[in-house]
């Protein structure tokens, strides 16, 4: 049996620290076969049918366990969900097994026009339904339960009835998904609508977060932007200790995007979040 | 306000700030550091500067034939009028190379729409299906009479492009990172046909000479090896059309066949 089959499809292979796969890493990935726990791949850049991406994604899937991220779903558009894109994602499931998928709580399109970008949702109890019904769609669909991720914001709705965390938690309750919480959001976000990041961690449910982000923003001077474009920055290592304290060491992935480095500056990005995790498993000792 | 409405304004003002009836201050609530419209201009610089950073990466030689400020304005005008209509972004842009020709301010680079319409083949190609070896071993086998009913297939990961203008060349000198900038292409020396296609994973843009342009383009429109062969000897007396027939097999740029 390869390795892949054994590895891939099994979230036991999901522990610890993982990274983002990106394609200026192909090369050194596949040639030197670094220590990495797991790589998230970026699932939208394997959507077309064959060449190069498919090629290096299922060497690397040979060796490593995979978990799909998206970020075309746009769970709450007001237009139906887009089965086309849905069965090509079914279809990179059935091929790479990975332990698991995500998308975001957001939308990205309406009347059948993108704006690839994830947009906020207004907190509402039309929003809260749609969502929900969205995700069983999705999850029935795909055979599997989903993760759904917070994403960060720089403007506010006047119809939100909510705080955010109350959004999010109502809708995996509901829809009986789980959480991709990510920290660098969270961080973002309560700096930019000056939100208490801390209780929007405690208002999350344990049971249901799987996974959690980290990432590096840019600060524009009026607010931050979630740019995946830096080192994590110290506020935000310091909220993930304190998630970390109240989620236990949930898989942690470093997320990097834009003016993405050498693989070692990864490497040592994960290695700072391994280290979070042994001074949590250190003082529970 | 009703979501799909909220939605539809929004992105509407995204792309037209000067359409639409209902204002950003309508949904979005105003902050003591920014107006509604402000915290909507975060959105519509990240929106506009993520699918233009996908144009960049399609059309790169476009990119560099017009400079950066001119390409960032034609691709601006090209996204507000051109909605992404597929979640993937790698496919956005299929449209530039017509775009480009209704655009008056690039009118002085009259070949800019062809090497777009190079770039975006070239972009297809790149991730067009994978093909498993074909069958044209089994030729050798055919009779004479079942030969002239064969209809060939090119390959998957291929397509076809003629220019009147030398695209090729413009192209190839914009490849690497030692562009000679002072190399000068002569637009007098007319245009080509060519073949843009996927050998592995290397990419491949080849010109063709008269023949093997004609025998490739009776190929795409699935006509027989008989009437493929009546066509070209009419078009070309003389032609030898076993010699041209392994000159496109061996070339690459056949896959498979079929009987008719």
């Amino acid at each position: 049996m390869s390795t892949r089959l054994q590895k891939n499809g099994d979230e036991s292979f999901i522990q610890g620290v993982g990274l983002g796969l990106r394609t200026p890493h192909y090369h050194f990935i596949e040639s030197t076969r670094p220590d990495v726990a797991w790589f998230e791949v970026l699932i939208d850049n394997y959507m077309q049918p064959g060449g190069s991406p498919l090629y290096h994604l299922e060497r690397i899937a040979r060796d490593y366990a995979l978990t799909f991220h998206g970020v075309g779903m746009s769970l709450g558009s007001a237009d139906p969900l887009n089965m086309d894109y849905l069965g090509i994602l079914k279809q990179r499931i059935n091929e790479f097994k990975p332990a698991w998928v995500s998308d975001h709580l957001c939308w990205s399109s309406v009347a059948g026009c993108h704006g690839h970008e994830l947009l906020p949702l207004p907190y509402t109890e039309e929003a809260v339904a749609l969502v929900i019904e969205k995700i069983r769609q999705v999850q029935d669909y795909l055979g599997q339960r989903i993760l759904i991720e917070n994403v960060s914001s720089y403007l506010t709705y006047t119809d939100s009835q909510m705080p955010e965390w109350e959004f999010l938690n109502i809708i995996a309750c509901e829809a009986d998904c789980d959480i991709l919480l990510d920290i660098n959001n969270i961080y973002v976000s309560s700096v930019n609508h000056n939100l208490d990041a801390e209780l929007y961690l405690q208002s999350v449910p344990v049971d249901r977060v799987r996974e959690m982000h980290l990432a590096g923003y840019e600060d524009a001077g009026t607010h931050l932007l979630d740019t995946h474009s830096r080192p994590v920055y110290d506020p935000v290592w310091d909220l993930y200790r304190k998630a970390l304290r109240l989620f236990g060491t949930v898989p942690t992935l470093i997320e990097w995007d834009n003016d993405i480095p050498e693989f070692d500056i990864l490497v040592a990005e994960a290695d700072k979040a391994r280290s979070c995790m042994r001074d949590l498993k250190n003082a529970v000792a | 306000m009703q979501l799909r409405k909220l939605q539809t304004a929004m992105l509407e003002s995204i792309f037209h700030p000067s359409q639409g009836e209902v204002k950003p201050q309508h949904y979005i609530s105003e902050t003591a550091v920014f107006s509604a419209e402000q915290q909507l201009d975060i959105y519509r610089g990240s929106i506009i500067s993520g699918i233009s950073g996908a144009l960049d990466n399609t059309y790169p030689v476009c990119r560099q034939l017009t400079g950066g400020d001119f390409f960032d304005a034609m691709a601006h005008e090209y996204i507000v009028n051109t909605p992404s209509l597929h979640p993937d972004l790698n496919i956005y842009g299929r449209t530039l190379a017509e775009f480009i020709d209704n655009f008056e301010p690039a009118n002085e680079l009259p070949y800019l729409s062809d090497i777009a319409r190079l770039e975006w083949l070239l972009a297809e190609v790149f991730s067009a299906a994978d093909e498993r070896l074909g069958n044209l071993d089994e030729l050798a086998y055919l009779s004479e009479q079942d030969l002239q009913k064969v209809i060939f297939q090119l390959p998957l990961a291929s397509r076809l492009l003629q220019s009147d203008f030398p695209v090729e060349a413009i192209w190839s000198m914009h490849q690497g990172a030692d562009i000679n900038h002072d190399e000068e292409i002569n637009l007098d020396q007319g245009g080509v046909k060519l073949i843009v296609w996927r050998d592995g994973l290397d990419m491949k843009v080849e010109i063709l000479d008269e023949h093997q342009w004609s025998f490739l383009v009776h190929i795409q429109q699935q006509h027989n090896f008989s009437s493929i062969c009546e066509s070209m000897i009419n078009d070309f007396p003389g032609v030898d059309m076993g010699h041209e027939l392994a000159r496109v097999i061996q070339a690459g740029w056949v896959s498979f066949f079929r009987s008719a």
